[in-house]
């Protein structure tokens, strides 16, 4: 179709088409100009649209006012809207496959990233720390691949500056809406979360970083006086497994078992299991109110405790009830079980004090 | 009949479901900030509403409540408030952008000043047919955006301008500038024939709105394909494919019309010539019988 409107022909004054295109078919009111702008910016209800239409093809003096408006739009405006979703019958059929794309690509990364968490899984880092003689007991951070930190402020931290950067300005939006919002979510990961870990120098995010994919966490508590005349120390907690989840895509924290309030989990200063939920106060769990818990172990919902004379207790309601779990031993003498480490729910290992292990692969029910 | 437009209207006769929506606009905007209580803004949307949604039903009703540019509305009617910080807003924002539309539609500086100074006059305030001042800004009512509103009513204020003097052109200007005055038709130049009108007309009574809309963009008013698609939100290519589409579709019916009326085909070959809409350059002068003016405005 061919641009240059303007040639010397002149076609006959008695051009049919052009009179019937001419004539005024009917009178009707004028639209506004709420209306004119609302049409050209395709805001009108489909049946305002038809009745503008209708009258915009019979009227010059509205077409003239349409034609001028939309000239004098800013060049920069029609490019970002030329930019955004076109209305056009043949992209909106390009847009049913453009989405199904997108959503067989996100339904691919999703299992994708689910199979590498499982992997993950059964080859862990381990990210415990034992208890050095005298020493407090060292915040994960210290030992960055290993640090856990609040999976909500990971999540922002990782995510925010991805999303912010690929965000497209809409018509409605500018450059200066867009640097501010990245100044705020900059501010949001700055503020410090209450009764968070201590360590906030990697993410745990099992897609991220491998070396933490396990979703065990094992705490250690104080060595008993009796054992190695060691003063209680510093301890700290850490959110359980299931709040590793947060921020992670819903079909990908399907994986993985846990409760949607945060559990933290201590061991107190007289040796006992402490809870907390929501950073709201710690309350002492005793399953044996004699037994000193010396290693706290959580995957999802299940909860080991680990403490002196070889006593293993187990949770799968995330410390509401518990049960002792025999262990079959020929060791001798006073021991504790000072290592508890579960690759998934049904396979772990238990170890205690002087080397001597125990192996499940079934929740827990049998042991070798 | 649409009802008169009225910057308000009384909430009384505003339905609970519509309050609803109209609050959770409200809690969106910053009404607070210039001084418009929800009970004002109840009745500015509801006087939208009122205007442009009074017989639809309620669902139609909401989806307009929902789909209003609300802080544009906001701003407009603090303005015309005569609240100061709503006024710094504006100016901030659309002081420059209005001048710059003004030149790009009169293209020229002294007429572009000329028209956005008579805008801001008016935004400022007028006195209405009743004595009391009256600001445009009273009239936006927030179906499109702000800025694209003043953008069209200096649009339709330069098309009014335009209109009231086109009459009062200096012929003594117009022969100097060797402007030439166009000859009356010849009395006896070929007419149509009647089953040529009357194949044209039924067949361009077929077509949809849009269709004829762009016929009469293309043809009346010599409108390029890039002006159409930026009007209609599509793009140009868009147009091209549905202009060459369109035009197909035209002759073939009016083909089929006229063989049907009993033209052999060598007849309609020799009409269809005449009836050549693949290049056409129209003279308005004679063929319009709407009562706009020769020239187009946007050359």
């Amino acid at each position: 179709m061919k641009e240059n409107r303007i040639e010397d022909v002149k076609q006959p004054q008695s051009n049919p088409l052009i009179q019937e295109l001419a004539k005024r078919h009917r009178a009707e009111p004028h639209p506004d100009e709420n209306v004119l702008t609302a049409f050209a910016e395709h805001a009108l209800m489909d049946g305002e649209r038809e009745t503008v239409m209708q009258h915009l093809s019979t009227c010059k003096q509205c077409r003239d006012v349409l034609s001028l408006a939309v000239a004098a739009i800013p060049e920069a405006t029609i490019q970002e809207k030329q930019n955004s979703l076109p209305v056009g019958p043949r992209f909106r059929s390009y847009l049913r496959w453009i989405a199904g794309a997108a959503g067989l690509a996100v339904v691919s990364s999703a299992v994708l990233l689910h199979e590498r968490n499982v992997r993950l899984r059964q080859h862990p880092v381990n990210p415990a720390v034992n208890v050095a003689k005298g020493e407090a007991v060292p915040p994960l951070g210290n030992q960055p691949s290993q640090s856990v930190m609040a999976p909500g402020q990971a999540a922002v931290r990782e995510q925010t500056p991805t999303r912010t950067a690929k965000t497209v300005p809409t018509p409605q939006q500018n450059q200066s809406s867009t640097v501010a919002s990245l100044d705020r979510n900059e501010q949001k990961v700055a503020t410090p979360q209450p009764e968070a870990p201590q360590a906030n120098q990697s993410v745990v995010m099992g897609a991220l970083k491998p070396e933490v994919a396990s979703g065990t966490v094992e705490i250690h508590g104080p060595v008993s006086a009796k054992a190695n005349s060691m003063s209680p120390s510093a301890f700290h907690d850490a959110a359980t497994a299931p709040a590793l989840t947060e921020g992670l895509a819903p079909g990908l924290s399907a994986g993985f078992t846990g409760v949607s309030a945060r559990t933290h989990w201590r061991i107190g200063a007289t040796g006992q299991a402490e809870r907390s939920f929501d950073n709201g106060p710690w309350t002492p769990v005793k399953p044996d109110a004699t037994t000193r818990i010396r290693v706290v172990s959580v995957f999802g919902n299940e909860v080991w405790l680990g403490g002196e004379d070889l006593r293993l207790y187990h949770s799968q309601d995330d410390g509401t009830t518990w049960h002792l779990v025999p262990l079959l031993t020929k060791i001798r003498g006073e021991h504790a079980i000072t290592h508890i480490r579960f690759q998934s729910e049904q396979a772990g290992t238990v170890e205690a004090d002087e080397g001597t292990q125990w192996t499940t692969v079934d929740g827990g029910r049998t042991w070798k | 009949m649409l009802p008169e437009a009225s910057p308000h209207a009384d909430v009384r006769v505003v339905a609970d479901s519509l309050r609803a929506a109209i609050a959770t606009r409200y809690r969106e905007s910053d009404g607070e900030r210039y001084g418009i209580t929800a009970e004002q803004f109840c009745g500015i949307v509801a006087a939208v509403v009122l205007r442009y949604a009074w017989d639809a039903s309620e669902a139609e009703k909401i989806d307009l409540i929902g789909t209003l540019h609300i802080a544009d509305l906001i701003l407009s009617r603090a303005c015309s408030h005569g609240n100061e910080a709503a006024w710094e807003v504006f100016l901030t924002r659309f002081r420059a952008p209005l001048y710059e539309a003004a030149y790009r539609i009169t293209t020229d500086e002294a007429t572009a000043r000329e028209l956005a100074d008579e805008l801001y006059a008016n935004l400022y305030g007028f006195s209405g047919a009743d004595g009391q001042r009256r600001s445009k800004l009273d009239y936006y009512m927030g179906r499109g955006s702000f800025e694209g509103w003043l953008r069209t009513v200096l649009s339709q204020q330069f098309v009014n301008r335009y209109r009231s003097r086109r009459h009062e052109v200096s012929l003594d200007q117009e022969l100097e500038a060797g402007v030439g005055f166009a000859a009356p038709p010849a009395t006896d130049e070929r007419q149509p024939n009647d089953c040529v009108v009357t194949a044209v007309a039924q067949t361009l009574a077929e077509l949809s709105a849009e269709e004829r809309f762009l016929l009469t963009s293309w043809y009346l008013d010599q409108r390029t394909l890039a002006d159409i698609g930026r009007q209609l939100k599509v793009h140009e290519s868009t147009i091209s494919r549905r202009m060459e589409r369109l035009i197909g579709t035209v002759r073939k019916r009016v083909r089929k019309r006229l063989q049907g009326s009993g033209l052999s085909s060598r007849q309609c070959d020799e009409v269809m010539r005449d009836l050549d809409v693949r290049d056409l350059n129209v003279n308005v002068a004679a063929s319009l019988k709407q009562e706009t003016p020769l020239e187009t405005f946007n050359k």
